[in-house]
């Protein structure tokens, strides 16, 4: 026996006037024109707006947004461009070295440099590469810029500061300047 | 009633769901298999048709984030029919409507009324029946809607409330002999 037969033998048990009712069928009410046709639309929509703002907001997408400013980094990093790299970033390093406040050996500095900060200088410096003596430079720095270069340069130029000058050298310069550097 | 202009199984409707190629294939089928049942369901627990309109877009949208922990152990309408009578019930709690009109309170007023009427048509029992479901209490509109209308065995509800079938023969019984003595003004 179906349900419906069950239901039905049911409820003329217990109320005869309900299972009258139901036998008649019952006029539903109406639902809005083609509202059924829209509604799987209205949802799909529904969820892509709300996946969009949590995608936004989540961790996933803030490591996303990291991989996405180191992509041009890592294209950098390929062979063709990475001694022209080691290069710019040994520059930058002796650059430093020379001109940093602490260092007892650096280039005595006017008193109008010595207020300034180790980030100034740094900026100064990665923004205004092309006036500095690159010949000096490297000689200043010991071995060429395709060996090694000496560690004692880095001595009190941590791995951080160091990246974080890289990177934004690597953001301001273009490849053609690169490439010239080699 | 309208229904998909394909039909499509419940099992191929869950074998799309499972590849990320055409999982919203899948979900798109299972909406324009369900939505009906599902809204009518829906709609004469909480009334109007915007309030059945968000209760269902909400359910669909649980549905879609929580699919993948469908076990299979029961039928997906059956599965559905829960998510979709949770929601209606966390909607109507937070509208507080229920505790705004009780069948104690405004029974006897809309008794009242009716029963100046002469005459009864068939149209105006179905009124009265479902003015009735209006004021019953919420666990006995449920259980006599799942009975009443949607047709469910008490087995599946049971299923799908996580009462006693005992309980559920009970609760219909007495919903039954409420709504009769109001369509009746007694």
């Amino acid at each position: 026996m179906k349900e419906k037969d069950h239901i039905r033998e049911e409820l003329e048990g217990l109320s005869p006037l309900l299972a009258g009712i139901k036998e008649k069928g019952l006029q539903p009410p109406r639902a809005p024109e083609a509202y059924f046709q829209s509604l799987p639309d209205d949802v799909l929509r529904r969820i892509r707006a709300e996946e969009g703002l949590v995608r936004e907001e989540s961790p996933k997408a803030r490591a996303g947004w990291r991989e996405s400013l180191w992509r041009p980094v890592e294209f950098l990093m390929q062979h063709r461009y990475a001694a022209g790299l080691a290069g710019a970033a040994a520059l930058v390093a002796v650059g430093l070295y020379l001109f940093w406040p602490d260092n007892p050996e650096a280039t005595p500095q006017p008193a109008a440099m010595a207020s300034l900060s180790r980030e100034e200088i740094a900026e100064y410096i990665t923004t205004n590469i092309e006036l500095f003596d690159i010949g000096l430079l490297v000689e200043a720095s010991g071995p060429g810029v395709d060996e090694a270069p000496n560690p004692d340069l880095f001595q009190g130029v941590g791995d951080e500061e160091l990246n974080r000058y890289l990177e934004q050298y690597l953001e301001e310069t273009s490849l053609d300047e690169l490439e010239d550097l080699l | 009633m309208q229904t998909p202009l394909t039909a499509i199984s419940e099992e191929q409707i869950l074998k799309l769901l499972d590849e990320p190629r055409t999982f919203e294939q899948g979900f798109r089928f299972l909406m324009e298999q369900y939505q009906e049942r599902l809204y009518w369901h829906v709609r004469r627990l909480v009334g109007g048709h915007e309030d059945a309109n968000d209760v269902l877009q909400n359910c669909f949208i649980k549905v879609y984030r929580s699919i993948r922990d469908f076990e299979k152990k029961s039928k997906l309408y059956t599965w559905l029919y829960r998510i979709a009578t949770n929601e209606a019930i966390t909607f109507l709690n937070q509208k507080k409507r229920l505790a705004a009109s009780s069948i104690d309170d405004e029974e006897r007023h809309l008794a009242n009324q009716l029963k100046a009427e002469a005459y009864i048509d068939g149209e105006e029992l179905q009124q009265r029946l479902l003015m009735a479901l209006e004021l019953l209490p919420e666990k006995q509109r449920l259980v006599f809607n799942m009975r009443y209308f949607d047709e469910l065995s008490y087995q599946e509800m049971s299923d799908v409330l996580g009462t006693s079938t005992g309980a559920l023969k009970a609760s219909f019984h007495h919903a039954v002999k409420k709504v009769e003595a109001f369509i009746r003004g007694d």
